[in-house]
């Protein structure tokens, strides 16, 4: 069909990593920065990705905005320590029901 | 057939006999860390190599464990061993609660919910002042029989740990060779076609991973007892996962030996850049993992046991093809 699978996926990975190192600069304006920032952060991507269904992109926007807003609010409610607690224990129980995610087909 | 017995038997022997030639205190621990490394992905290989579910957390499994290992000391008084079957249960259960709903789904969900699962139990813990929280749980400082399995000497351990290795790679064997691993193989080629065929393909999964993540748990409650303390970074931080799968595909994911092969060629990298380069090394051991997932990955995804197995079935058709000209003359 005259698509090279080669030069897409470079360019499909190349727009990732671009569009998340613009998330990491907008986010170093308020956050506290140390070498292992990305770590927490790159798990809770991998989470929403998860939740939302992999592939789907309008699921990744829902879910990126759940967890954003279940986070600060825990964070607010129950504690700062428990936040991170809370979105891993919704999203494993959030699996039970639907494994594919939000959006995902499975 | 002789023939074909000399290697492995030579092996073995050196095997055996290796913290006697090597003796010094550092060489023993050495031997007896890569055998414990052994254990731990010979356990991720049942369900990253057979059957073919990459699992990114298993350091949960290995967490679970240690700290009941650690706990049975110090929350009851009673001997390390005895944590070890509740560890084991705690590890079959975890597996249980993530293995259920993702391995229906094929894909990157089960990684994705290991990870997230590893992460949480690792928050949990760390703010859970029973598990010692962040400082940890420590095992007998002296001690009090021979059922703590504390000693000085990395000796006892070393044979210890191979004695569960063997159980480890027996039971491993074993579950290739029974109906399991048949089924096993077919999901791994295919799932969709093995489904079709009537291979109960997630129920498979299921037990190979909880198999896998039992056997974990006891190379963590090992692990606990030979250092005598267990906390959040050591018995449950995600770069030990990512230790375990890397051991495990450099040497050979689902390749019987793949996983001690990789371990043996890994931990002594690791202790060696940590000994002559001190505190301030101890971060380039992971800029060499990062190199190696690299280089794997690109150039030999099978691992390096299967490369030298690709090596031997070269040479031996090279080989075969003169000697069959000339069967006339042999034996």
């Amino acid at each position: 069909m005259g698509i090279r699978p080669d030069s897409m996926q470079a360019i499909a990975w190349a727009i990732a990593a671009g569009a998340t190192g613009l998330a990491g600069a907008l986010i170093a304006t308020f956050f506290y920065i140390v070498p292992t920032v990305g770590e927490t952060l790159a798990i809770v991507a991998f989470v929403t990705v998860s939740l939302g269904g992999f592939g789907s992109v309008p699921g990744a926007l829902v879910a990126g905005l759940l967890i954003g807003v279940i986070e600060s609010l825990s964070g607010y409610l129950i504690g700062a320590v428990y936040k991170d607690i809370v979105v891993y224990a919704l999203f494993v129980s959030f699996l039970w029901f639907r494994p594919q995610g939000l959006m995902g087909k499975s | 057939m002789m023939r074909r017995l000399v290697w492995p038997s030579v092996l073995s022997a050196l095997v055996i006999a290796y913290p006697l030639l090597f003796a010094t205190p550092f060489q023993q621990r050495l031997g007896a860390l890569v055998l414990l490394y052994a254990i731990a992905a010979s356990a991720w290989n049942i369900v990253g190599g057979y059957a073919g579910q990459v699992s990114v957390g298993h350091v949960v499994f290995f967490g679970c464990g240690a700290y009941a290992a650690m706990g049975a000391y110090a929350h009851f008084g009673l001997s390390p061993m005895v944590g070890i079957p509740a560890g084991i249960v705690f590890a079959v259960a975890i597996a249980a609660i993530i293995g259920t709903p993702t391995l229906r789904l094929s894909g990157h969900y089960f990684s994705m919910a290991t990870i997230a699962v590893a992460e949480l139990v690792r928050l949990v813990v760390t703010n859970t002042e029973y598990l010692g929280a962040a400082v940890g749980l420590s095992g007998p400082t002296v001690p009090r029989n021979i059922f703590d399995l504390s000693f000085i000497s990395a000796l006892p351990y070393y044979y210890l740990f191979l004695v569960i290795l063997a159980i480890t790679l027996l039971i491993t064997w074993w579950m290739t060779n029974s109906r399991m691993g048949f089924y096993l193989r077919a999901i791994k080629d295919s799932e969709r076609a093995a489904r079709s065929l009537g291979a109960p393909a997630a129920r498979t999964k299921l037990y190979a991973f909880m198999l896998s993540a039992g056997l974990t748990a006891v190379a963590g409650a090992l692990y606990a007892m030979m250092f005598g303390f267990v906390d959040p970074e050591s018995g449950l931080g995600i770069l030990i996962s990512v230790k375990i799968l890397i051991m495990a595909a450099l040497g050979g994911a689902g390749l019987l030996f793949g996983p001690l092969v990789g371990a043996a060629i890994l931990v002594p990298l690791e202790e060696l850049s940590n000994s002559l380069l001190g505190g301030s090394g101890a971060g380039l051991t992971f800029v060499v993992y990062g190199a190696i997932i690299l280089l794997i990955a690109r150039f030999q995804p099978g691992g390096l046991l299967a490369l030298a197995i690709r090596i031997r079935e070269r040479r031996r058709k090279a080989s075969d093809a003169p000697v069959a000209a000339g069967a006339g003359h042999a034996s």
